[in-house]
């Protein structure tokens, strides 16, 4: 087993089609991105006891939700942390630990719902299963940028593309999993859990074990690397992981990251209450604000902000897929110029939106948010390896990815406080939007600044000789 | 060494078609779920 993981045992035979590489980063991606959908589990689990209604002893929503934020917190600590060991040990043995973990999250939150261990719970997808995600998430950024030489975006969007998709098939197959195992004396998430981690563990060796990294000196067929680079802002040199974070262009990068997901996260948690509250009985043909509607009215304007937030969760794929590719001709630094001032225009607009009462536009600038907010995550990988070179850019990766972790503490913590704030000053729950959209607009006006913060590294910066270790195997 | 240059066999592109589909069967229902979610919008 171990010479199988080994990176040697990884290196593509000559003929090797690359093309295999991206739908095995994919089911790994597809696997990992369950985390988006683990809300799902939440309300059941608000349940366990009491199986019909919670019982006094139950786990509270709250309890269970802190999982996702550890889970999150844990996903950028263990990329950071295990990033400069992904690129000494390869793709492969990463995946293989990824899958571990995460299948291994469900297994010990299993048993933490048997027994009734909320800390369990926290420890398996929380921590164990944060980890897999961290290791997973990074896994296929430095091989598939150095199979793709000529479409760095490309390659990694497609591979990002999948941890925005795995919630779309993750929700809906736990929930019918749950319905399938539900009894008179169970909620059925214990049975559902241990049947997902069996189904993510598969998925995540066969994309694992489907990993191949370039033979040294690889290049696409057909195709010249430039002899120069192409531009100031894209490099054929590399800096090692451990100067590459003490650069400005890394913690300038950092800020890009950190703003732009941010304000993505902000928008993201507001939107399905934004648009209830702002169009009210309107999104059902009524002209009444939602408190004066009755509840079956309620229900029917909430199942048109589900299929809002399912709206959404497409953009930020799609957008995941179609910025990064982009980018390969648009050049990354201006990509991430486009995001920060269309975005911030589009921020702004949100309350005129919703003061014109128009739902389509309201829906077209939330969706285009979204695109760019997914196209965020995907592009920052090839924007790291135009600036650091291929060589370390998965551990690079891995570190910046804890700008992440603090977007996640950040953007609702913000929306949460200026929302109350309005609240308690007596502004009513539909215009108090208003200000929180202005200050997330600001977020991404501070993102450009940093963006622009972003120049070509210094010469003293790059390694006078290329590392033997890492990405022995890659394309240099 | 180095294959630099050499081309995919057009068996390699069978494989590759599906590894695709196996991904992409997934994916489509996934998508698929979420358009019947989100057409509740534009009713």
């Amino acid at each position: 087993m171990a010479g199988l993981l080994s990176r040697e045992r990884t290196i593509a035979p000559p003929g090797f089609n690359r093309w295999l590489v991206p739908p095995a980063a994919l089911a790994i991606h597809l696997s990992i991105g369950m985390a988006y959908g683990l809300s799902v589990f939440w309300l059941p689990l608000s349940k366990a006891i009491g199986v019909t209604q919670s019982a006094p002893d139950d786990w509270k929503v709250t309890q269970l939700n802190f999982t996702f934020s550890v889970a999150i917190f844990f996903l950028g600590s263990s990329a950071a942390a295990f990033g400069a060991w992904l690129e000494k040990v390869g793709p492969r043995r990463a995946g293989v630990t990824a899958a571990f973990c995460w299948a291994g999250g469900f297994l010990v939150s299993a048993i933490g719902i048997k027994l009734h261990q909320i800390a369990l719970l926290w420890l398996g997808l929380g921590v164990i299963g944060g980890c897999g995600l961290g290791l997973g998430y990074i896994s296929p950024v430095s091989t598939l940028i150095k199979w793709f030489p000529d479409r760095r975006g490309l390659a990694t969007g497609l591979a990002i593309m999948g941890f925005g998709g795995g919630a779309m098939i993750g929700a809906p197959l736990a929930d019918r999993l749950m319905k399938h195992f539900a009894t008179p004396t169970s909620v059925g998430v214990y049975e559902t859990f241990l049947v997902l981690a069996g189904v993510y563990f598969v998925a995540m060796l066969a994309g694992a074990f489907g990993y191949r990294v370039p033979a040294p000196g690889w290049k696409p067929a057909g195709w010249t690397p430039p002899a120069t680079a192409a531009s100031a802002m894209v490099t054929t040199r590399n800096v090692h992981v451990a100067t590459a974070w003490k650069t400005p262009q890394f913690w300038a990068l950092w800020g890009v990251l950190l703003l732009n997901v941010s304000a993505g996260i902000g928008v993201l948690s507001l939107a399905s209450p934004m648009i209830q509250e702002i169009f009210g009985g309107r999104l059902i043909g009524l002209d009444l604000p939602l408190a004066q509607l009755s509840e079956a009215q309620k229900k029917d304007v909430a199942s048109i902000a589900a299929g809002f937030t399912g709206l959404l969760s497409l953009a930020n794929i799609f957008g995941r897929l179609g910025w990064a590719s982009l980018s390969d001709r648009l050049g990354r630094r201006r990509t991430y110029m486009i995001f920060f001032v269309l975005g911030a225009i589009l921020y702004a607009l949100v309350p005129t939106a919703g003061h014109l009462g128009s739902t389509v536009l309201f829906v077209g600038i939330f969706v285009l948010i979204l695109t760019m907010y997914g196209g965020g995550f995907s592009t920052i990988p090839a924007y790291l390896a135009d600036m650091f070179g291929t060589s370390f850019v998965g551990a690079i990766h891995g570190r910046l990815l804890t700008s992440w972790s603090v977007a996640g503490l950040l953007g609702p913590f913000v929306i949460t406080n200026i929302r109350q704030f309005q609240l308690d000053r007596g502004v009513p729950a539909a215009e108090a939007y208003g200000t929180t959209m202005y200050i997330l607009a600001g977020f991404l006006v501070l993102g450009f600044c940093c963006n622009l913060m972003v120049r070509p590294v210094s010469e003293d910066r790059f390694m006078r000789e290329e590392a033997p270790a890492a990405g022995a195997a890659g394309g240099r | 060494m180095s294959d630099e240059g050499s081309r995919p066999s057009t068996g390699s592109w069978l494989v590759v078609a599906a590894a695709w589909v196996a991904v992409g069967v997934p994916l489509g229902w996934g998508l698929w779920n979420t358009l019947l979610k989100a057409a509740v919008l534009f009713r």
